[in-house]
């Protein structure tokens, strides 16, 4: 194979272009399938993905792609890495990182992801500040749930 | 513009919120309709048990003696020192339990018992009436009883998954699995060790289990699970200081067969500690952990091939026991 052939161009939905090893784009189950059925040539238009959001996207592919090739990263060094890689992501971000990893089916990527945003989201206040979800309880129902929830796990 | 939670199809939310902690689940059950009645669904919950049986970190629930009840996660990871993997263990607090109406019922559980995501707490002092919570849903049910009991097994009836507890005159730290509830006891005149089981669908105790070694020894047994699906069994004899580790290939009510998954003749365990109470094992590792009462407090070891031996001190005092959570132990 030359070298040309081991290398794969990945457009985004804003026309920015990633030219990136096959090895890493392959661990998208989306891109693959694309490959296998030869329906697209060297270039893939990724419809659904933003090229801010691709760019972080091959980060993680790259990162877990040289990890299993050679095994020189220890679980636990590569654990932390994906631990910083969400760290700092706003919730935007994040959602359409899940979205991403969900159209590119990367099961590693949707999984951590899915877990930054459990993590960072504890009490009420939150699911409806940071998630922006409306309170629609009446106040009958609000009564009934709090009865419900007086037992709990609590800091 | 901005991605929110409402942008994402309802499969990626289910995804998300089947990750959150159940200490949280109240907080989840609180924000909205939609998501109060997604979280009792029963599918639901499955995903989430079987989300949370499979992390890393393995949750207990610790109760400290005339204190409190805390739920604790453990984690066992790898650290690398001179090119030998090496392990170490952590212990952290995860939230206490505490009701939102005052009461000290709360803090006076004396044990629990874990079953497909509900939990048997049982009352100190109060021994005909304990209650059975589910943390998940957030339902509890009381269950008052005629007389005194002190020991519990809890299981379900197949397939309806109906809930029952059964009081029982004797017996060690049970083990619930697939329902039913396993202990080891002894027998009057052979003194070997076998396993029993009751099983809860046809409310009735099986036949005597057989153990894969000579317990007629002197010796102390500890029963665990390896997530919800088999039973591993530790045995430290007390006269040639050997322990060894086994787990089930099949386990049913009237029938057992086992594979050895560890077995280690020095005696720092047996050192260690005065009472082993818990364990775990890491298949993959090779490693078990075990929990128990050594000099003055509660303390963990690490042990795993070669002769792999490390001792942790949880800093906590003796007075403590915990029990498995949905890391089903």
């Amino acid at each position: 194979m030359s070298k040309s052939e081991k290398k794969i161009v990945l457009k985004s939905l804003d026309n920015e272009a990633f030219e990136v090893e096959k090895a890493v784009a392959l661990q998208s189950q989306t891109i693959w399938v694309m490959c296998e059925d030869k329906c697209v040539g060297n270039e893939i238009p990724l419809e659904n993905v933003t090229g801010q959001i691709l760019a972080k996207v091959i980060d993680y592919c790259k990162k877990h792609a040289v990890v299993d090739g050679d095994g020189d990263e220890s679980s636990e060094e590569l654990k932390n890495w994906d631990t910083e890689f969400t760290k700092n992501m706003d919730q935007s971000t994040l959602f359409n990182m899940i979205l991403a990893a969900n159209y590119l089916n990367i099961k590693s990527l949707l999984n951590l992801t899915c877990q930054a945003v459990a993590d960072k989201t504890k009490t009420i206040d939150e699911f409806h500040t940071f998630l922006n979800i409306e309170n629609n309880f009446t106040p009958e129902e609000e009564a009934q749930i709090c009865q419900e929830n007086l037992w709990a796990f609590d800091d | 513009m901005k991605t929110m939670i409402s942008n994402l199809p309802s499969e990626l939310v289910e995804e998300i919120l089947s990750r959150v902690p159940v200490k949280s689940m109240g907080a989840v059950r609180s924000t909205c309709k939609t998501w109060n009645s997604l979280s009792k669904d029963t599918s639901f919950t499955n995903k989430q048990i079987g989300k949370a049986s499979a992390a890393r970190e393995k949750e207990f629930v610790m109760i400290k003696k005339y204190s409190s009840v805390y739920l604790v996660s453990v984690n066992l990871y790898e650290t690398h020192n001179n090119n030998n993997n090496n392990f170490d263990l952590s212990i952290n607090r995860r939230g206490q339990l505490v009701t939102r109406k005052t009461s000290y019922q709360v803090c006076n559980i004396s044990q629990v018992i874990y079953c497909d995501g509900l939990l048997l707490c049982v009352y100190r002092q109060i021994n005909n009436s304990f209650v059975v919570w589910n943390p998940y849903w957030g339902q509890r049910r009381w269950i008052k009883h005629q007389k005194c009991i002190d020991m519990f097994a809890f299981g379900y009836e197949k397939p309806y998954r109906q809930h029952k507890n059964l009081d029982i005159e004797y017996g060690k730290p049970s083990v619930s699995l697939k329902g039913n509830t396993y202990w080891y006891a002894r027998g009057v005149e052979s003194r070997s060790f076998f396993l029993l089981c009751f099983d809860f669908t046809r409310e009735r105790f099986g036949p005597r289990l057989a153990l894969p070694f000579d317990s007629n020894v002197d010796c102390d047994l500890c029963l665990s699970k390896v997530r919800e699906e088999r039973l591993a069994v530790l045995m430290r004899r007390l006269d040639t200081l050997e322990m060894e580790i086994w787990v089930t290939n099949k386990i049913e009510p009237d029938e057992v067969s086992w594979s050895n998954f560890l077995k280690v003749d020095h005696m720092k365990l047996l050192t260690c500690f005065s009472v082993l109470t818990n364990f775990f094992i890491e298949e993959e590792k090779k490693i078990a952990v075990v929990f128990g009462e050594g000099y003055k407090r509660f303390e963990a070891c690490m042990v795993g091939e070669n002769g792999y031996f490390k001792r942790v001190d949880l800093r906590e005092s003796a007075d403590i026991q915990l029990y498995p959570f949905s890391y089903a132990l």
